[in-house]
């Protein structure tokens, strides 16, 4: 097991040096310089340069050639794409361009936010979709079974951007069932994250609940199933026991792929009720091309990524008693 | 009806995507304790689907049993509540499949999915549900069972898995097991212990046991009386023995053909020729008429078909051409089988 | 055996979710503590006013800090009165101003003055000097460089040496700059290069407010997180992201309500708090609002005082005759319209060779676009008709100019274009406009742009891109057309017109690439000359150049429409100046009545 951790954490070497070189292309190549922000819209050509040479920016892309050739080895290696590399991987983060706020300071303070909203969301959708999917898998091919695939179709097809304007139109304003916006940590906040969550839960329910029925209903085409019933087992009890373990494999799968789109999601519902997270600040630093911000989240997100696989990995094991850690 | 388990005439229909298949047509067979029914057919001439008919097994809502009756006990099993019959499934009426590598739960342990169908029929403390499990597994020889019981099925080999389907299915003791090709799977050493356990456990127990199989050597060495199936429909019906003598209907004849046989020189065997008619699209008249070595340019052959008369006693037959089926009585059963004093 | 139901689940879910959501919701209302509920439609980058660059931060950071001047609350056209400074400056020539600072102004209290346990030491002259410093220090890649550079004596010089310094070693303010001198504690002299009539206005300016040096040694590089300044509020509490709360600085200098205004002021109730001790209100907060349906929301609650009124909730609020809705007028809202210093305009690249040697093809694409159509569709009728660059607002703006230019004409523009293709020496290609957004407005102006140079003859196509790939366009010359405009900084046309000036080019504010040598001379020679009618002529000429040349198809001058509960007193629309929230009143009663349940 150990081994097999050990193992699997030097595999993500190439992935993460992999993440950096695209990060590096990335900055690169997409249009625009924190410069022109940071000199703010009167400077002069002589501020910018200025600014450039501040950030590093008139160092050579890749090798410093000249100091090369004179011999000057640590010089030559001075360059965008070595301190790139140098940098992140030393999680020597500078201070974000535009705020000028140390940047792991500021994940610190956003990424609870963003986690406070997220986790119950997330958790909250699997279990009320993992429940209706198993009652849409027993019902299947019954009234009960159309009619909810056909809600789920519906609700799949209404973009998340109308559940958060209707919900905060008439649920928060109209009603006043729950705060328009805000957000305040400690327990305050599941005040400010309930109707965000249930938007989310809401918008993302339709697809989850009917990939999950298909998970369930191909577990329940299986020969253990027939068995189970054979034994004399009622429905729930097959359904609950038998089917629901078995499903776990594939569920397990998509709960790590839809990590990075419900990052996408909470975007959208943190700017919408205001929730300091890390979705806002991803969007401001790309919005103004604060590139060590942008690389720093990207680069966390990817070593999340790469430990998210793993306790993948590691849920199967405990799952299912075919798959070992070696 | 003095019979442990009688079905009549049963028939069962699947919904499909391109129309209503009748799987099992009118079907009517028996089996009495310490009797084994082998029922034979090519795969998908429905002699699975009569048996998960009986347990109540088929899929529902694209399967539906549209007619007939499961006498089990003096009582009609198809009018019984999904409570009801989920009492004597598992519990009176136990049955064992084909895939002993599927059939079983991959992801708990042999012991739990023992255990489960003990506790569900029997007010045992779970402790001693073990224990039973433990014992079941001794009797279908499962070796270091007290160890094996916390294995996983994809520790144990095809054979094992089986044994341990079969002490699942007899862990409550069950009047009647239903065994839908059990050996099918494993290969030919494994195939012979698991049927002399069968049949060990079957005069134990004074038990049931339909099987269903499409090769003629397990009926041989296991069944009392033999139901031979072919496009939904029982062709021919009688002893083990009398089959074995003399089949008399042609499906039954070429398989026969089909089965190799020690000392025959002959490499190639004899498969019936033509194709197993599509369901959806069943020829007129007797089913077998398209692919039947006696001709198929009989008139009556190509629209009527033929049920099953009682051409001698204790054989039933389904077919035009067999002398004497013209003047015999229509009997879905044999009425008088000729090996009804047993020893067993 | 343990039989779940499934659907148990969810109800249960739901209820907790529900029960959340039923807490309860202002606590600051009961305690009659008068509170001044605002929002802040973008990210607060940082309260050092060396760096503060964009309205948002500057919003904030002025109830902080003040500086040497500030502008008459009330008074139009807007006119500048001495805020740390005792008067307005003494000097004979126009090279040497000295001022004097107000005596018993005083930092308020931080960690930072260590020598006083924490107390605020008063403000002295050599604050003033070391904040300018701080702008003129390269090492601190400060925003604000453009507002000294090449005036003040020495100043270009000690950035020059902050320049030399190798990494590491430290930057001695000490270092004397010949143009700034405190003779005495209260005395500030500054000695210009050339004549520089628009400083006063620079004075007004948030980044010239003075820093104390013991809250940048002590705070290093989190300084922009810890304001500390002489301001009539103190940062009490700041998340990114989420809220600033700031409280009543109790140290604040003795300042009044002005006693007079501009006509009218005295029947709308402006007056009523005139020579009152400033400020009323104890606490501000500002709650980070992104996106135009929740503002409106909680303006509609009375969780805000004052708010703008989103495109899709105009007509809620606003009917065609331009009136607030009764429904609005029921819920105490008022409505205040007032001009912005604001020009919009679609810019040519000069450098270009198709548009920049082609001056009928420029007049032809500015006659092809019917303002008052564009006015109508795109803002709600929030917007003027611009005849060229200086907005109405100024004393400058000059009503009776009609710019042919500017004036939608189909026929003449086909006629131009004729002339263009004979210029341009064949037939013309597929102008490209770039403009900074993708969303859906962006999208339909471009269609309407694309449509009416399609009317004339001439094909266009818009490249639709984000902000700063936009400036990355337009700051290294790369862009053909450009969708743009111009917020006024200070109420001089001068700082309209440097945008056209030859020696401001990209990456510069002349984004146009405009050169024209009597254009130069003329603005070279006002840039020196204080407000006159004279100015104002050459100001005018200039003015016309840019008309006639047409580096620019001037739209629109914003005008903005203002919603503000009657609750929130002495609100006046001011256009320059930030620092207001000290003249405003909140009449805590009268807004409990109106939102308390």
């Amino acid at each position: 097991m150990v081994s097999y951790i050990i193992r699997r954490l030097l595999y993500a070497i190439p992935t993460i040096l992999g993440v950096l070189l695209i990060t590096f292309i990335l900055f690169n190549l997409i249009p625009g310089d924190p410069s022109y922000d940071i000199a703010g819209k009167s400077a002069s050509a002589e501020t910018i340069a200025e600014i450039r040479r501040e950030l590093g920016f008139d160092k050579p892309r890749f090798l410093d050639t000249e100091a090369l050739s004179q011999g000057r080895i640590a010089a030559a290696f001075d360059s965008q794409f070595f301190n790139h590399f140098r940098n992140t991987l030393t999680l020597n983060f500078p201070r974000s361009l535009t705020s000028h706020e140390p940047i792991w300071d500021e994940i610190k303070s956003r990424a609870p936010a963003s986690l406070t909203l997220a986790a119950p969301m997330f958790i909250g959708l699997i279990a009320t979709s993992i429940a209706i999917a198993l009652v849409v898998a027993f019902a299947r091919g019954s009234w009960v079974d159309t009619i909810l695939v056909f809600i789920c179709v519906v609700g799949m097809s209404i973009p998340m951007l109308s559940y958060i304007l209707f919900g905060q139109h008439y649920l928060a304003y109209e009603l006043g069932w729950f705060p328009i916006l805000g957000y305040e940590s400690g327990m305050q906040a599941f005040k400010y994250i309930a109707l965000p969550c249930l938007l989310g839960i809401a918008s993302g329910l339709g697809s989850y609940v009917r990939f999950y029925r298909t998970v369930m209903l191909d577990e329940m085409r299986s020969d253990y199933v027939r068995t189970a019933f054979a034994k004399g087992l009622s429905s729930p009890r097959v359904l609950f026991k038998h089917v629901l373990k078995n499903a776990m494999i594939p569920i397990i799968t998509t709960l790590v792929l839809s990590i990075p789109f419900l990052f996408l999601g909470s975007l959208l519902l943190e700017r919408f009720f205001s929730i300091p997270g890390m979705g806002s600040y991803f969007l401001d630093a790309f919005n103004s091309r604060d590139f060590p911000v942008i690389n720093a989240m990207v680069f966390t997100t990817s070593l999340l990524y790469v430990l998210g696989q793993l306790v993948t990995d590691i849920c199967y094991a405990l799952v299912d008693p075919r798959i070992s850690l070696r | 009806m003095n019979d442990l388990l009688q079905i009549r005439g049963l028939c069962t229909e699947f919904r499909t995507e391109d129309g209503l298949v009748r799987a099992v047509d009118g079907v009517s067979w028996q089996v009495n304790p310490g009797r084994t029914l082998g029922i034979v057919g090519e795969s998908g001439c429905g002699k699975s689907v009569s048996a998960l008919s009986v347990m109540g097994l088929i899929p529902k809502p694209s399967g539906e049993i549209v007619g007939g009756q499961v006498w089990f006990k003096g009582q009609d099993l198809l009018k019984l509540t999904e409570r009801q019959i989920r009492e004597i499934r598992g519990n009176e009426i136990a049955m064992i499949f084909q895939e002993p590598m599927t059939s079983l739960n991959p992801v708990f342990t042999v012991g739990n999915q023992i255990v489960e169908a003990i506790k569900l029929h029997q007010k045992l403390r779970t402790r001693d549900a073990w224990d039973l499990a433990v014992e079941s597994l001794q009797r279908v020889g499962v070796p270091s069972a007290a160890e094996r019981v916390y294995a996983y099925p994809h520790q144990l080999s095809g054979g094992m898995r089986q044994r341990v389907m079969i002490a699942m299915a007899l862990s409550c003791h069950p009047a009647v097991l239903i065994a839908d090709e059990p050996t099918t799977a494993l290969d030919v050493t494994i195939q012979a212990q698991i049927l002399e356990l069968l049949r060990r456990l079957q005069a134990g127990e004074r038990m049931a046991l339909v099987l269903i199989t499409h090769d003629l050597a397990v009926i041989a060495q296991i069944a009392h009386t033999v139901a031979v199936m072919y496009a939904s429909r029982i062709v021919e019906y009688t002893s083990v023995e009398a089959l074995f003598d003399q089949p008399l209907h042609p499906y039954t004849q070429g398989l026969f053909r089909s089965l190799p046989r020690l000392g025959q020189k002959k490499r190639r065997l004899d498969a019936i020729g033509g194709t197993v008619p599509n369901p959806l699209a069943f020829p007129s008249g007797c089913k077998f008429h398209p692919r039947c070595p006696l001709g198929c340019d009989d008139k009556r052959c190509q629209s009527v078909e033929p049920n099953l008369r009682l051409i001698r006693p204790g054989h039933v037959l389904a077919c035009f051409k067999a002398a004497g089926y013209e003047d015999s009585p229509p009997c879905d059963i044999p009425t008088q089988a000729p090996t009804e004093v047993s020893n067993g | 055996m343990s039989m779940k139901n499934p659907l148990i689940l969810t109800p249960v879910f739901l209820l907790v979710v529900l029960f959340a959501g039923c807490g309860g919701d202002d606590q600051d209302q009961a305690s009659g503590k008068m509170v001044r509920y605002l929002s802040l439609g973008a990210k607060v980058r940082g309260m050092d006013p060396m760096d503060i660059g964009d309205t948002t931060s500057s919003s904030v950071a002025s109830q902080i800090f003040e500086s040497l001047y500030q502008y008459h609350y009330l008074k139009r056209p807007y006119e500048l009165i001495p805020c740390l400074a005792e008067d307005f400056p003494t000097g004979e020539d126009q090279l040497t101003y000295t001022f004097k600072l107000r005596p018993g102004v005083v930092f308020a209290d931080d960690p930072c003055f260590t020598a006083t346990q924490g107390k605020g030491r008063q403000l002295v002259a050599a604050d003033f000097i070391y904040a300018w410093k701080r702008i003129a220090d390269v090492k601190n890649i400060s925003k604000n460089w453009w507002i000294f550079e090449d005036h003040i004596v020495g100043l270009d010089e000690f950035r020059d040496y902050t320049g030399r310094l190798k990494a590491g070693e430290n930057v001695d303010y000490m270092r004397p700059v010949e143009g700034l001198q405190a003779p005495d504690d209260f005395t500030l002299v500054v000695t210009l290069k050339r004549p520089w009539p628009q400083i006063l206005y620079l004075l007004a300016h948030l980044p010239t407010a003075p820093v104390a040096r013991e809250a940048v040694q002590y705070y290093g590089k989190s300084i922009h997180n810890h304001p500390v300044g002489t301001g009539p509020y103190m940062l009490k509490d700041w998340k990114r992201g989420n809220k600033i709360v700031m409280v009543r600085n109790p140290r604040f200098r003795q300042e009044f309500y002005p006693v007079e205004g501009s006509p009218g002021d005295r029947e709308a109730g402006l007056l009523e708090d005139a020579g009152k001790v400033l400020p009323f209100v104890d606490e501000a907060r500002w709650q980070v609002v992104e996106e135009d349906q929740p503002r409106w929301l909680i303006f509609m609650r009375g969780q805000l005082d004052a708010s703008g009124i989103p495109k899709d909730f105009y007509n809620r609020a606003i009917d065609p005759s331009r009136q607030l809705r009764s429904e609005m007028k029921d819920k105490g809202i008022r409505l205040q319209i007032f001009r912005d210093p604001s020009t919009y305009w679609y810019g040519f690249n000069m450098e270009d060779p198709v548009v920049g040697t082609n001056k009928p093809l420029r007049q032809a694409m500015s006659m092809a676009i019917n303002r008052p159509e564009y006015v109508e569709i795109f803002t709600n009728n929030r917007a003027e008709v611009a005849q060229g660059v200086i907005p109405p607002l100024f004393k400058e703006y000059d009503p009776e100019v009609i710019n042919p230019n500017c004036q939608y004409n189909p026929e003449r523009a086909r006629e131009l274009l004729k002339e263009a293709v004979e210029v341009h020496g064949g037939p013309l290609p597929t102008i490209t406009i770039s403009t900074p957004g993708t969303d859906t407005l962006s999208r339909q102006m471009g269609e309407y742009v694309t449509l009416a140079m399609d009317n004339i003859g001439l094909k266009v196509k818009i490249d639709y891109m984000d902000w700063p790939s936009f400036q990355d366009r337009i700051k290294t010359k790369s862009s053909q057309v450009f969708q743009m405009g111009w917020v006024a900084d200070y109420p001089d046309p001068e700082n309209f017109m440097q945008l056209f000036y030859s020696k401001n080019v990209s990456p510069g504010p002349n984004n146009f690439n405009y050169r024209n040598q009597a254009f130069d001379t003329l603005y070279e020679k006002a840039k020196a000359m204080p407000d006159s009618n004279e100015r104002r002529r050459i100001y005018h000429q200039m003015e016309n150049i840019i008309r006639d040349d047409c580096p620019a198809i001037f739209l629109v001058h914003g005008v903005a429409f203002v919603l503000h509960y009657n609750w929130l007193k002495n609100y006046k629309p001011h256009v320059f100046g930030y620092g207001l929230i000290k003249y405003q009143r909140i009449d805590v009663a009268a807004r409990q009545k109106s939102v308390g349940r």
